[in-house]
């Protein structure tokens, strides 16, 4: 096998519009399509209805040793065995404990195609693309290496949390939460594509895991200590309110935020993904209200930032009395994380300075909540531990504007078209598809893959348009 | 060495099966995307390995342990083959050279291990190339996969499947890509499919 990059071996692959001495740089000017099968990558023909990849993604993802076999042969298998990619998909579903003949049924296949899978014959790619998204797989290597297996630790923690006593994950959270960590991942892989500083700003910010849990002692405490470091490495002020949460810790911070709906009192969750970190925030329940959900997002980012691996183990997931009510927080990151959360969005300094100015009465929480952004009920909890007594004993009935803080903390999710693409690749998920369209470095067809829009082109455009007007404007 | 392929004009029955079929699809320059090295426009030899598939059973080539369904496996036991103007020659694609070298169609030029379907043809036209895998005398399993004569649709070359089971053998075909049609597969995918001769 030859890696020689001969001017004629470069043209056969790439095209006669193409130029420059390496594969590289000829692949960013070809308009060569090839074209990604179940088992074998091939150029485009008038007929092929296929995944189509730009030269660009066809070099990434096999190299030029793979792609450079196309100058003599009609295709270049990609499967490194007969087993593949049944094997990977089946070990996955196993892990994860989830009935996969269920699941694809709600993906696109037919029985036809289940047939087809269990026989090891030949099915759509993208068919297998999107269930291998919704199993937290990395579906470009899909049998062509190991890497597509995806985390395998992460799986595992997946099936052992639905099978806790305490808080047991059904399926449908499982899928949701597997397809977020696919979505954290590949969001970082295309900020990485990027060449985005996104994916260094936590590092550059100078953060670093601190597994001080206050044990013994008060884990508050530390908590509190985090939260002001965190406002201090961000060159945010000491008593300032934080406006837009999310925008922050997924502009600043780079961070991937993925919102999901579930009909559950699942809140929120802190996942890990190959080393890729981001948080999931479900959207139904009480997160409805933007100030419960900025409380959830910061309760996970307190998380995210300080919890070393060996605490985080992947996955951490959080239901919303976990939140609501720290009283009921059992372990030492949970109650550390809830303490980050309240006092990083409302210094309990500054939460007193303004309930005493504006009178220490009803008035006075309302303005600790419309300056902070927080709930009523963190607000009395937080206020209550400033005094260290029961200063707010009944909680009264004040009006609290959650609707102002709506857009800062939406990212224009609910405007999206067309409204078959998930609620969880909206957003900035989309708009890093649209960048890396923009930048010839995916495919239309890529584009369609990753929103899930399929090969309508229409939908394509449209969530296309959606994402540049609501999203990246 | 080049010139003229070594024909053998046979009454075979592969070559009568055959006879629609090259009517229907008439020989056709070499199709390389790029072109061929030198050596792999050498005439091979008989004396080099390549034997007429003239009808079953052909007990004369290597036969095959595990299906060819991935590219290892695939590689073992791989045969190409030609449809001339009046046979189908038919090599192992990895011969041991070794102390074979001066068997080598191309002596000892090249590092090269791999004979090309070129060295069938000596870089002449063909009707129609592909790959083979011997199960046994009389079970095969074909694909029109050749980057220089390869068929390119299912309708063509089902009629070459039509010939091979004319004339005794089972076979299995490897088909094309479902998500791109005139491209040939070149390995199993799923349990092997076989047709022979209805009785």
């Amino acid at each position: 096998m030859t890696s020689v990059y001969s001017n004629q071996s470069l043209t056969a692959i790439f095209g006669q519009e193409s130029f420059g001495v390496t594969p590289s740089e000829r692949a960013k000017s070809s308009r060569q399509v090839f074209i990604r099968s179940q088992h074998q990558l091939s150029f485009a023909t008038p007929s092929a209805t296929g995944r189509q990849l730009n030269a660009i993604e066809a070099l990434t993802q096999f190299g030029w040793e793979k792609l450079s076999e196309l100058q003599h042969r009609p295709s270049t298998i990609l499967i490194r065995s007969g087993e593949e990619p049944y094997k990977t998909i089946l070990d996955r579903a196993a892990e994860l404990d989830v009935n996969w003949e269920k699941i694809v049924l709600h993906l696109g296949w037919t029985r036809n195609h289940i047939e087809d899978f269990k026989k090891r014959r030949q099915i759509p790619f993208r068919l297998l693309e999107r269930l291998a998204q919704r199993l937290a797989l990395q579906e470009q290597s899909l049998g062509f290496d190991s890497s597509a297996a995806g985390d395998r630790v992460l799986g595992q923690r997946l099936k052992a949390i639905r099978n806790q006593t305490d808080f047991k994950l059904t399926e449908s959270i499982v899928l949701l939460l597997s397809e977020s960590a696919w979505t954290i991942g590949k969001q970082i892989y295309l900020a990485e594509l990027l060449k985005s500083n996104s994916t260094t700003a936590i590092r550059d910010l100078g953060f670093n895991v601190d597994p001080d849990y206050g044990e013994p002692g008060p884990t508050w405490r530390i908590g509190f200590r985090l939260a002001e470091k965190t406002r201090e490495l961000l060159k945010i002020g000491k008593n300032d309110p934080i406006n837009g949460l999310k925008d922050l810790v997924e502009t600043k911070l780079g961070i991937p935020v993925i919102q999901l709906e579930h009909e559950s009192d699942f809140a929120g969750a802190t996942i890990s993904n190959g080393g890729r970190r981001g948080i999931a925030i479900n959207l139904r329940g009480a997160n409805g209200n933007a100030l419960v959900r900025r409380m959830t997002l910061a309760h996970e980012l307190g998380h995210l930032l300080w919890d070393p691996d060996t605490q985080l183990n992947r996955l951490v997931v959080d239901r919303y009395g976990d939140i609501e009510d720290p009283s009921k927080s059992t372990t030492a990151p949970e109650k550390r994380a809830n303490a980050f959360a309240i006092q990083f969005l409302a210094p309990q300094n500054a939460v007193k300075q303004v309930y005493e100015d504006n009178g220490r009465n009803p008035e006075g929480l309302s303005a600790v909540i419309s300056t902070f952004g927080i709930s009523k009920s963190a607000a009395i909890q937080h206020i209550n531990n400033a005094y260290q007594t029961h200063e707010i004993g009944k909680s009264p009935h004040i009006e609290t504007e959650a609707d102002s803080w709506e857009g800062g903390e939406s990212l224009g999710v609910p405007l999206f078209k067309p409204s078959s693409v998930a609620v969880t690749r909206r957003g900035r998920f989309a708009s890093f598809v649209v960048q890396a369209l923009d930048r010839g470095l995916i495919s239309k067809d890529t584009v369609g893959a990753l929103l899930g829009c399929g090969q309508n082109q229409e939908e394509i455009n449209q969530a296309v348009d959606s994402t540049r007007k609501y999203v990246m404007s | 060495m080049t010139g003229r392929p070594d024909t053998l004009e046979n009454q075979s029955p592969l070559n009568d099966a055959l006879q629609t079929y090259r009517q229907n699809y008439p020989e056709k320059e070499m199709n390389p995307r790029i072109a061929p090295e030198a050596h792999h426009m050498i005439q091979m030899e008989r004396v080099s390995g390549w034997s007429d598939l003239s009808g079953a059973p052909a007990n004369q080539f290597i036969t095959i342990s595990s299906l060819p369904n991935d590219e290892e496996t695939a590689k073992a036991g791989r045969h190409l083959w030609v449809i001339r103007a009046n046979d189908v020659p038919t090599a192992l694609e990895y011969r041991p050279w070794g102390d074979d070298r001066a068997l080598c169609p191309w002596g000892d030029t090249s590092d090269d291990d791999i004979i090309k379907h070129s060295n069938l043809t000596g870089g002449a036209p063909a009707h129609s190339g592909g790959e083979i895998w011997f199960c046994s005398g009389t079970k095969i399993i074909v694909n029109a996969y050749s980057g220089r004569y390869g068929a390119s649709s299912r309708e063509e070359f089902e009629l070459i499947i039509e010939a091979l089971i004319q004339c005794g053998f089972e076979v299995a075909f490897m088909g094309f890509d479902a998500e791109n049609s005139e491209v040939p597969n070149s390995i199993l995918l799923g349990e092997p499919e076989w047709r022979k001769k209805s009785d």
